[in-house]
């Protein structure tokens, strides 16, 4: 072997040669794309000249004499020289087609500073290097023209080439004597654990390892039971929110929001639905349900008690949901089951609380039918049922590409869920393109002017809101003549049709002399 | 679960598409009869409507009932005789006329339409007297008085402008009523009008027209010329001493690009009234029209849409009258409801359009809105 040997399957690092310009990685990349989903882990033995034996389970290995040149030139921790007596092996132990990505990613990258070793790489450094394989008939392609069926041993001869180079390549080269022995595997897996792997290509997303899928499953397990301290949280929070939305303080409904226990048992319920899990869905649910119903009561018997004031601008919020907060609900659900899968950053589930309110809209809600106005009730449930949902599928579907599971196992319930997703979707767009078209309304308004009889009336701005049902637009208007009543009604049929819809117009006319 | 869902699916994808109802030709025709001037001063907005008029042929040229559409073109040859001479022989077989002439013809032709009790649309007229004593004549483009006004109040309360000189084409009716409604109105707001004359008056004389025209008072000038009188007004004086702002009578841009286009960039900022800004959003039929006249190398002037828009209204009025009765057709074309227009949608009301009009900026070869007058 004069430059390298490759084994096994590892697209685009194979035959990879840079071709310039983007276009020409970027053709590469896509001929290769195909064959990341054909990856296997095979079991492989690597013994070295000091008699250490690696089993692990690899995709595949480069064989290398120098690291100073091509992609591996841009990994830190791969220091392979000609002039040290010693053979490099890169081992290739991908667990997933993401994570073989980042290694090509990583090899590719164009940056002259070298990244971190990936950790589906493998580093093995010695004067010889035997290679076997469990799978028959594979073999190694040797500088891309030779190819020796394994096992095979690539070692390194003293003295079987003689080069005739300068005087300044020997200086920039020197020979390096009694090179150790270097062998990086902690990363990869052993071969028992790559038995798992054998029969299969490797998923798209990587395993959660044992350790953190038990850690994980266990507090999840304990999250979806009831207890004292949920109820009582519950009830705190749902009264602390609702004396906040009656007093319009923000403070109030946030100190609420993160007090409120909800999350825990609905991201409980996402892992149920990912794995099938009957008894955590069964609890999680009981869970979740007996916190609405708590939260509903309490707010209601509130707002009973608590004298009947006009809606506050705290409430308002919490009565017009559109599609942004389903967006919202669906990025705090994938914050929420990545918080809560990594024990250092468990402390982010506040601001996820935060983000997506759960107890203000259920305290609202409660707060309608307290007082009997079903429009705020289902408004505010809309509100709510679009946060739970939207973490729900969040959740799951981030658990799953964290590795918790290689597919969604509770398919009905995932269908039912994303159905009822899409029929609240209906409602939250509609309301959603109302906001956008009075936007535009009022954004139109800077240009519009109207002409009744003779008289030239000037828009100096304009808005409109949603109130009791009605749109109501508020308008300035400079004239220069004093408008009679008939005038006044061409002007909001004018305005009218200018919208196209029928609007409450509240104008203030100032007069230019 | 899934049929469930798919059933969704299928739900919600069928509600979000428009239905489509092809028409299925009944092989009768219905004709509109159609004077233009394809020859003579007034070919260039005559040919441009005619254009419009016929793009919307093209795109629909069957009515609900299956019935074709077709024209018939007579050409005025631009001359308000030969327009009433046509009028009279094709009286006793017209079913309705589009008229594409501008409102020296129409005014011409008004007593005999009415007389004759003719439907007749006046496309591009624009004269306050087009449609006066005729209950048979419905006026498609907004009126001179309503440009007047709009232009003085956008001057005076916008621009903030308190002199004016006004200058006009004197063997041209539209012009000079124009021209002397502005420089009224422009007056009853308290503006000063320095100076008001005709173009042919300013340029024989021996004194520059700039200071014939008073323009080193003058703020702004509102001209209401053709493109070739404002060609040679701004020729032979303004440069020397122009006024702050230069105001200009609908439709001078499309003029200009069809008779003068070496001219345009004298014109270049100055402001505009017209029924279309190039720089606001198209309904449905306006990207259609646009689409069509793209594939046909014609350019969407302003006359183009108005002739196209004119196509629109008489089809409208056609399909609401399946016996093609004249009295139907004018009550239908005098009121027409609402009738969605290449950018905004417009109606007629007891034969006169309601329709928002736009102060535009003259910018190259476009119109960018400033300001939108309902």
């Amino acid at each position: 072997m004069l430059f390298k040997a490759v084994t096994g399957r590892i697209p685009l690092l194979h035959s990879y040669e840079p071709k310039p310009g983007l276009l020409g990685l970027a053709t590469s990349i896509r001929h290769s794309i195909k064959s990341f989903f054909t990856i296997r882990l095979r079991t492989m033995t690597l013994k070295t000249a000091n008699e250490q034996q690696i089993d692990t389970a690899l995709s595949g290995i480069v064989l290398q004499r120098s690291s100073h040149t091509g992609y591996l030139s841009h990994l830190k921790g791969v220091d392979f020289s000609m002039c040290d007596g010693q053979v490099g092996a890169v081992l290739v132990s991908p667990f997933s087609v993401m994570e073989y990505l980042r290694v090509v990613v990583s090899v590719m990258s164009p940056s002259k500073t070298r990244g971190p070793l990936p950790s589906a790489l493998g580093i093995v450094k010695s004067r010889s290097i035997t290679i076997e394989s469990t799978r028959r008939q594979q073999a190694l392609v040797v500088d891309d023209t030779h190819t020796l069926p394994l096992p095979a041993t690539c070692e390194v001869l003293d003295k079987a080439l003689n080069i005739n180079a300068p005087e300044a390549f020997w200086e920039a080269n020197p020979r390096r004597e009694n090179s150790k022995e270097s062998i990086k595997v902690a990363n990869l897996p052993d071969a028992r654990e790559s038995q798992k792997y054998r029969d299969h290509h490797i998923p798209f997303f990587s395993y959660a390892s044992e350790e953190r899928f038990k850690d994980l499953f266990g507090a999840l397990r304990e999250d979806s039971k009831i207890d004292s301290i949920y109820i009582t949280l519950m009830l705190l929070s749902t009264l602390l929110a609702t004396v906040g939305l009656f007093a319009d303080s923000s403070a109030v409904v946030i100190g609420a929001m993160l007090l409120a226990p909800l999350m825990s048992p609905i991201v409980s319920f996402s892992m149920g639905l990912l794995r099938a899990d009957r008894s955590m869905l069964k609890s999680s649910l009981n869970k979740i349900f007996t916190g609405i119903v708590l939260a509903l009561i309490a707010s209601a018997l509130l707002a009973l008690v608590l004298p009947n004031v006009e809606m506050t601008a705290q409430m308002k919020a919490r009565i017009h949901p559109t599609l942004l907060d389903l967006a919202v609900a669906i990025i705090s659900g994938i914050a929420a089951a990545y918080s809560k899968s990594f024990k250092e950053i468990i402390q982010s589930l506040a601001g996820v609380s935060i983000a997506v309110a759960l107890v203000p809209p259920l305290s609202t809600a409660g707060i309608g039918l307290g007082q009997g106005e079903w429009i705020i009730f289902a408004q505010a449930s809309l509100l709510f049922f679009t946060n739970l949902i939207g973490i729900t599928l969040a959740a799951t579907f981030t658990f799953q590409a964290l590795g918790y599971s290689n597919a969604v196992k509770s398919k009905k319930s995932i269908l039912a869920i994303l159905l009822i997703m899409l029929v609240i979707s209906y409602p939250l767009y509609l309301s959603m393109r109302e906001i956008v078209v009075r936007q535009e309304i009022s954004r139109a308004t800077g240009y519009d002017r109207f002409l009744v009889g003779n008289k030239y009336i000037i828009v100096k701005s304009a808005t409109i809101r949603h109130d009791e049902g009605k749109d109501i637009l508020n308008i300035r208007l400079y004239v220069r003549e004093v408008m009679q009543r008939e005038e006044l009604n061409i002007l909001k049929k004018k305005i009218e049709s200018a919208f196209g819809r029928e609007l409450h117009i509240d104008a203030t006319v100032e007069y230019i002399l | 679960m899934i049929r469930y869902a798919a059933l969704l699916l299928l739900f919600f994808s069928a509600s979000g598409c428009e239905q489509k109802h092809d028409i299925t030709p009944s092989g009768h025709q219905v004709t509109v009869d159609i004077i233009a001037p394809q020859q003579g001063v007034f070919s260039a907005f005559g040919n441009q409507a005619l254009a419009g008029f016929q793009a919307g042929l093209t795109l629909r040229p069957l009515l609900p009932n299956g019935d074709r559409l077709e024209v018939r073109i007579h050409d005025s040859n631009s001359r308000s005789d030969q327009a009433l001479a046509l009028l009279d022989d094709i009286n006793q077989q017209a079913t309705v006329l589009a008229c594409l002439s501008g409102s020296n013809t129409v005014l011409t032709m008004a007593d005999t339409i009415q007389r004759n009790r003719l439907p007749t649309l006046a496309i591009i007229a624009t004269h306050d007297d087009v449609n006066r004593n005729s209950h048979y004549l419905t006026r498609l483009s907004t009126s001179n008085s309503v440009e007047s006004q709009i232009a003085a109040s956008y001057v005076r309360d916008e621009m903030y402008i308190d002199t004016v000189a006004v200058v006009y084409n004197g063997n041209n009716t539209y012009s000079e009523s124009l021209a002397k409604d502005f420089a009224r109105r422009f007056a009853a707001i308290g503006g000063n009008v320095v100076a008001i004359d005709s173009v042919e008056n300013v340029l024989s004389d021996t004194v520059p027209a700039s200071e014939t025209l008073s323009l080193t008072e003058a703020q702004l000038l509102y001209a209401t010329v053709n493109a070739a009188s404002l060609k040679q007004l701004l020729q032979a004086g303004l440069p020397q001493k122009p006024p702050r702002a230069l105001f200009l009578s609908d439709g001078l841009l499309s003029d200009m690009r069809y008779n003068k286009p070496g001219a345009i960039p004298l014109i270049n900022g100055a402001l505009t009234i017209d029924h279309y800004a190039d720089d606001v959003e198209l309904s449905a039929a306006g990207t259609a029209l646009v689409s069509y006249l793209d594939t046909a190398n014609i350019e969407a002037s302003a006359f183009v849409k108005l002739g196209y828009e004119g196509y629109l209204m008489i089809y409208s009025a056609l399909a609401a009258c399946p016996d093609y009765e004249r009295e139907c057709i004018n009550d239908r074309l005098r009121n027409s409801g609402r009738i969605q227009g290449v950018s905004a949608s417009f109606r007629s009301e007891d034969g006169h359009t309601q329709r928002p009009v736009y102060v535009n900026r003259i910018h190259g070869t476009r119109m960018l809105r400033q300001v939108k007058v309902y």
